[in-house]
């Protein structure tokens, strides 16, 4: 009987997706003048850079078998409280950014943790709370003039590479570290793939679906900060959808929603995957209607060639 | 009407069924009887097409069939009513026994013509229940009878109950009893499993008793005293092979007065370096007790000493950090994290005595793990595998390893060669074995009457929550099963 190892990749079901990039860089570069430049490269990362964040925290809460769906409001609701915050203090501003997620992530541990509730439907009720919020806070409008200091958040730069895109290979590095070294991280795995022996082996499930929500928040709350750094204004609209575009990201990058299975190095390819493929149809010219109905048809075949995720749990 | 021949069902190279033999005609009430593990469930399966034989014939009247799907079954006439009642809540009593109606779906449901049918149905069985009642509001005999009566409008001629009686109070057993004696006199065969033989001698006509697979005794029920159906049940009179009693260690373990909704006044004790088993039938408590002992269910009263201080754990982990350790009877659902490797699995209960600042130390894991494997002899490159890989005489070693890795006072063992060859079998007795000459206290779990009297020097019945004998070697079997099963 040949029996399957697992191995430092098939842990971290990052080939399929890391393959899926190189043959979408190739292609690009071929078909879509202008790709393949330092400047557009850079571009791209940018444009992946909050997803990337965003898609860190969703893939923890994925892990454990839940689902995150209020992070686009989120990030909108902290990104106008940071706004509104930083016009008298840049750092001050990145706080209360954080606070905000902390308090969503909380209160989303709590009750999917404490009261068992679904997550899906706790995270729904988030999603239009969270944004009623932002709109209550603003009253409808942008909250721009934001100080130098805070802007360079979003738009400054590290040798050439911008401030967000460094963000992000930070926190997919912790991420990584967390879920691969640490207990927390094994018993996020645990929980999502028996929450019942975990719990009988002594794994404090509540806490550790807790702390996962709570984590999920706070990158949520930075990434409402870097965002409003980098459009150097606190949107209440900003935001929409997001939550669909990082759990696309998570899906692709090899997570299984059911659980227990997947990591953030995927997640990480799968979010740069689907900027690639954004940012190269358009530069190839293909119609933006026609690029959705692209973008959804590779998604859903580099699922289904990946479909490992799916053996594997039965 | 029904004849089995020689069917075989083999469960990868565990044989549950070897060759068993029953023929059932109609308008009798057959009882199956035998301990858990004898081949009933799976012999019923095999009937109304849950599982297919490995080998051996059905005959349904005179004619060999063969049922690829419960619904083939079905369409002949078999119907089985499962302990976990197949009905929608929501829907009314004559909804529910017209469901599996052959109607095209386009056709618009008529209530009256409907309700109707389902009186008739519940006249027959002389049950006088309005039709348009909820599911959800009946009692639970009254469920049954709105199973039975589906079953026979849809004109079963075999009807299979298992443990029918098991949640009912006495009168509402006698209730079922004349719903059941009805259907027979309409010329419908019953199969009826059951553990308590006092009904069995009251309803049955004929019995087939099963023994690890086997078939050892078939004929009418009045030709047999309760005795000798005990006596079939678990063969030898005399345990083969008795354990040697250890050296009296200290108390390790005292529980009294424990009480759950489910146990009353649980008073025992326990020794270190003890191997004390627990005879109990499946709902007599004995997963509660010791889901209770490991702080996984609340009790309301009665007092636990772990070495003398008193204990009460509100979850596994505080348990787990007092010294206790459970083996679920559950492997699939409470022990295995498929997904993960076998050192992750085997790690999972001692990640605190390995990790500095959070972090999992990994080399002392990896030692640890090695060096358990070679104990409990795993073969060696299994660590980096997927546990749901293992076979599953390895995955419970290895489940047993996530205790050993911990090192514990106190081992709970539910169940714990369920499922598991003979080969693993034998290592699991040698590995509860040198754990209690190591001085840990093991209470053991079985449905394997002569695992217990094998393995166990001392053994406490369990009947209804209540402890009602204790044994000490050389065990007599038969009169261990008769208390568990209360008929003498």
């Amino acid at each position: 009987m040949v029996v399957p190892k697992i191995t430092w990749f098939s842990r971290q079901t990052a080939l399929g997706p890391a393959i899926a990039v190189v043959l979408a860089i190739v292609i690009f570069s071929l078909v879509a003048p202008g790709f393949l430049s330092v400047a557009n490269l850079l571009n791209v990362s940018l444009q992946t850079a909050i997803t990337g964040i965003l898609a860190v925290g969703m893939t923890m809460v994925i892990l454990t078998g839940g689902i995150d769906l209020s992070i686009g409001s989120v990030v909108a609701l902290s990104g106008v409280t940071a706004a509104a915050v930083a016009q008298s203090s840049a750092l001050g501003g990145l706080i209360a950014a954080l606070a905000v997620g902390l308090g969503v992530g909380a209160l989303n541990g709590v009750l999917v943790a404490g009261f068992r509730v679904a997550p899906f439907v706790v995270t729904l009720a988030g999603l239009t709370m969270a944004r009623g919020l932002a709109f209550l806070l603003t009253g409808g409008r942008s909250i721009g003039n934001l100080p130098p200091s805070f802007n360079l958040l979003g738009q400054g730069a590290l040798f050439g590479i911008p401030f967000p895109v460094l963000l992000m290979i930070a926190i997919v590095g912790a991420g990584y570290f967390l879920l691969s070294r640490t207990v927390l991280g094994r018993q996020i795995y645990a929980v999502g793939g028996n929450s019942e022996a975990s719990w009988l082996a002594g794994v404090p499930v509540s806490g550790v679906l807790m702390a996962v929500y709570i984590l999920n928040g706070l990158l949520t709350g930075l990434a409402g900060a870097v965002l409003a750094a980098r459009l150097g204004a606190g949107i209440p609209n900003s935001g929409q959808l997001y939550e669909l575009d990082v759990i696309a990201a998570v899906v692709v990058g090899g997570t299984s929603l059911s659980g227990g299975r997947g990591g953030v190095l995927g997640s990480l390819l799968g979010a740069l995957f689907i900027g690639i493929l954004n940012n190269g149809l358009n530069l190839a010219g293909v119609d933006p209607y026609l690029q959705k109905i692209v973008l959804g048809a590779v998604i859903l075949g580099a699922v289904m060639i990946d479909g490992t995720g799916q053996s594997q749990n039965r | 009407m029904l004849k089995l021949e020689k069917i075989v069902r083999r469960f990868g190279n565990v044989t549950v069924l070897d060759g068993v033999d029953l023929a059932v005609e109609p308008g009798e009430i057959h009882a199956l009887v035998g301990e858990n593990g004898a081949g009933k469930s799976t012999l019923m399966k095999v009937l109304c097409g849950a599982l297919s034989p490995s080998g051996g014939t059905i005959r349904w009247q005179g004619n060999p069939v063969q049922f690829a799907t419960p619904r083939d079954a079905r369409t002949c006439g078999i119907a089985m009513i499962h302990q976990e009642l197949a009905l929608v809540p929501e829907l009314s009593v004559a909804e529910n026994i017209c469901l599996g109606e052959p109607r095209p779906w386009w056709q618009p449901i008529h209530f009256a013509h409907l309700e109707n049918t389902a009186s008739a149905v519940l006249a027959r069985l002389g049950q006088s229940l309005d039709p348009r009642t909820p599911v959800r509001t009946l009692s639970l005999p009254q469920q049954q009878f709105v199973e039975t009566a589906r079953a026979l409008f849809q004109e079963a001629k075999l009807l299979i109950l298992d443990e029918p009686t098991a949640a009912l109070g006495a009168q509402q057993t006698e209730q079922l009893f004349a719903v059941l004696r009805r259907i027979q006199a309409g010329g419908t065969a019953i199969i009826y499993i059951s553990h308590r033989l006092e009904e069995i001698f009251a309803l049955c006509d004929q019995i087939t008793i099963l023994r690890n697979g086997r078939r050892v005794h078939s004929g009418s029920v009045k030709s047999l005293t309760m005795g000798e159906v005990v006596h079939h049940m678990v063969g030898k009179s005399v345990s083969e092979q008795c354990p040697t009693p250890t050296t009296n260690g200290a108390e390790i373990l005292r529980v009294q007065g424990l009480e759950t909704h489910s146990l009353k006044t649980i008073d025992f004790s326990l020794r270190s370096g003890e191997i004390l088993g627990i005879v109990g039938l499946a709902g007599s408590g004995r997963s509660r007790l010791l889901r209770t002992l490991f702080g996984a269910n609340p009790s309301t009263s009665g007092t636990i000493q772990l070495a003398g201080k008193v204990i009460s754990p509100r979850s596994p982990k505080e348990a787990i950090a007092l010294g206790i350790g459970l083996l679920g009877e559950d492997r699939k659902r409470q022990g295995i994290i498929p997904l993960r490797t076998v050192r992750e699995n085997m790690a999972l209960g001692s990640l605190d005595q390995r990790r500095r600042f959070g972090v999992v130390h990994a080399r002392l894991e990896k030692q640890g793990c090695e060096d358990l494997g070679k104990e409990i002899r795993l073969q060696s490159g299994c660590q980096e595998m997927a546990i749901s890989h293992l076979s599953g005489g390895n995955q419970q070693k290895v489940l047993l390893g996530r205790w050993l890795l911990r090192g514990c006072k106190v081992l709970l063992l539910d169940e714990p060669t369920r499922g598991v060859d003979i080969e693993a079998k034998s290592e699991i007795y040698q590995l509860i074995c040198r754990l209690a000459t190591s001085g840990t206290g093991v209470i053991v779990v079985s449905s394997d009457l002569s695992e217990l009297t094998q393995l166990c020097e001392r053994l406490l019945v369990l009947r209804n929550g209540k402890f009602v004998a204790e044994a000490l070697p050389p065990y007599n079997s038969p009169a261990l099963l008769a208390q568990a099963l209360g008929v003498l």
